[in-house]
């Protein structure tokens, strides 16, 4: 659905991507972590048409994406971190965007606009920060692309909204999409993600689906001195350390998106060598 | 599905940029009548006789379109500047073509019909009062009075196509600055005010130093189809381009400048970044 072949971008004085090869299927969910300033949004842009590949090349359902076909631009969304509204009511705001998107479903996008508590009445200019953005989520889910883009996306949520956001995407999530979530907030994603893309200075440090995660490192608190001793990675932490493990039971442990993020800046090569062996 | 052009797809992107930007357009044009309206009572107060005379009305006309006209085209594809309205943009299921052609439609086609509209609903209030004003005084004073009528600003004068040549030049300068705001991240209408110029002025000088010291001792007559030269021995001397060359030229430089800038336009679009 999406590959990224030997990519290469910069900025005038700061080099990104000097050679990043991706392939991101249908049918996942992808989280894409990394520091500020790591080329999360940028990688994004490449993939949406926004910026184009100084060297190498992306394909996007078998597009282009700069050449920003029409074909292109109606199977993919994006959701950028700072974005723009007309100042409409809702009602507009679907009746001069959904046409564009044939696969639009007004019924979807009246669930999420309920989901998400958005009112009605107001036109997108009265709305504060995080109800527009719900807006432009419900907005993008309902357009039912192959390929929808969130660039950090639960920034400016409130609690509730950041789990209804979870909800909806997991709700409205299938086998012909593909996902992409960018964010540096680890934590709003887990449970959601299903396959988890680190990068780190330009390059992919980590790409692992969350099932071979699970079934290779376990995240628990440790009193077992030992134990401590010989984790992957350990934190101090008010109960005791917070350490990730081998996962020699082959139970499935639950994953902490956080830990395992800090572990692989950390100690990557200790992490890449379970997934290795 | 045409990757190029397609006429649903270009109506619902007309109705989208309508919706989208009507209340803009709307207080443009009340505004522009506003200062209209103001300028004409201006010129009421300064001048008692002939405040609105036919010839007032069409520079006022000409001045007005060109001032708003430029400064509208070069907010036209000024959004592409702010990075959440250039995704906005960039990123709508419409070609680059239905995009710009658009932008031509409400920018170039309809300001224009829209200015002219506006001009001429506080022309002809305007005169009127004017005639009504300038008829009482006059009636006061046993003076002779003759109402001025409402200016034609379209018509030849004694015979003279200036103004068609004003308006053909009005619709090149107006592309310039379309140009301009989809090159110019910001002050638009400055940097291609002054860019225009700079090229301007190289033109200029490209014609009259670089050209001019390989040609004989002479002008150039009627812009560039005729080179006059002044030999001692001869006389006045004309060299003329052939016929067909001249009317290429000039059909070119009357009604290729513009479209050729749009053409520039399209492929600025297409380069375009976040």
């Amino acid at each position: 659905m999406i590959q990224i072949q030997n990519l290469h971008f910069g900025y005038r004085r700061k080099k990104i991507f000097t050679g990043l090869n991706l392939k991101l299927e249908a049918g996942h969910i992808y989280g894409l972590l990394g520091k500020n300033g790591t080329g999360k949004s940028t990688l994004l842009k490449n993939i949406a048409g926004l910026l184009f590949p100084q060297e190498g090349t992306v394909s996007v359902l078998g597009y282009t994406p700069g050449k920003r076909q029409p074909a292109f631009l109606q199977d993919i969304f994006m959701v950028p971190e700072e974005f723009f509204l007309p100042d409409m009511p809702i009602e507009h705001l679907v009746r001069y965007h959904a046409p564009f998107y044939p696969k639009f479903n007004d019924d979807q996008f009246n669930r999420y606009i309920t989901e998400f508590d958005i009112p009605r009445s107001n036109t997108l200019q009265k709305m504060s920060y995080g109800q527009k953005k719900k807006v432009l989520i419900s907005l993008g889910l309902a357009c039912n692309t192959s390929v929808l883009l969130m660039d950090e996306p639960t920034n400016g949520l409130d609690i509730m909204s950041k789990s209804q956001f979870r909800k909806v995407i997991a709700g409205s999530f299938d086998e012909n999409k593909c996902i992409v979530i960018s964010t540096h907030q680890v934590k709003d994603l887990e449970s959601l993600i299903d396959r988890v893309t680190i990068i780190d200075e330009g390059r992919i440090l980590f790409d692992q689906t969350v099932d071979a995660i699970t079934r290779k490192l376990s995240f628990h608190i440790s009193f077992d001195s030992d134990e401590i001793k010989q984790a992957l990675f350990r934190e101090p932490s008010l109960r005791g350390n917070a350490v990730v493990t081998r996962n020699t039971h082959g139970d499935e442990s639950k994953l902490d998106l956080e830990l395992l993020y800090k572990a692989i800046v950390l100690n990557g090569n200790a992490i890449e060598s379970v997934f290795n062996a | 599905m045409n990757a190029v052009f397609n006429v649903n797809r270009w109506l619902l992107y007309i109705g989208k940029h309508w919706n989208e930007n009507k209340r803009k357009y709307g207080l443009s044009l009340a505004a522009i009548g506003g200062l209209l309206v103001l300028w004409f009572s201006f010129l009421m107060l300064v001048n008692k006789t002939h405040p609105l005379n036919e010839e007032i009305q069409a520079i006022t006309y000409y001045v007005g379109l060109y001032l708003t006209g430029t400064l509208y085209a070069s907010l036209i594809f000024s959004e592409l500047a702010e990075g959440p309205k250039a995704i906005h943009f960039l990123l709508t299921p419409a070609s680059t073509l239905e995009k710009l052609l658009s932008a031509l439609l409400y920018g170039v086609l309809l300001f224009f019909v829209c200015y002219t509209i506006v001009f001429y609903a506080v022309d002809v209030i305007m005169v009127k009062v004017a005639n009504g004003f300038v008829g009482a005084s006059m009636e006061r004073a046993h003076l002779p009075f003759r109402p001025t009528e409402v200016a034609n600003v379209f018509a030849a004068r004694n015979g003279n196509p200036v103004i068609f040549y004003v308006l053909l030049l009005y619709f090149a300068v107006q592309s310039i600055f379309l140009l301009g705001s989809a090159y110019f991240a910001k002050f638009h209408f400055i940097k291609t005010l002054v860019a225009g110029l700079v090229v301007f002025l190289v033109l200029v000088f490209f014609v009259h130093k670089v050209l001019g010291s390989f040609m004989p001792n002479g002008t150039f007559f009627e812009p560039f189809t005729i080179y006059r030269v002044f030999d001692p021995a001869h006389g006045e001397l004309m060299i003329q381009l052939p016929e067909w060359i001249s009317s290429i030229m000039l059909f070119l430089m009357k009604y290729a400048l513009a479209p050729s800038l749009w053409v520039v336009a399209y492929f600025r679009l297409k380069e375009k970044e976040v």
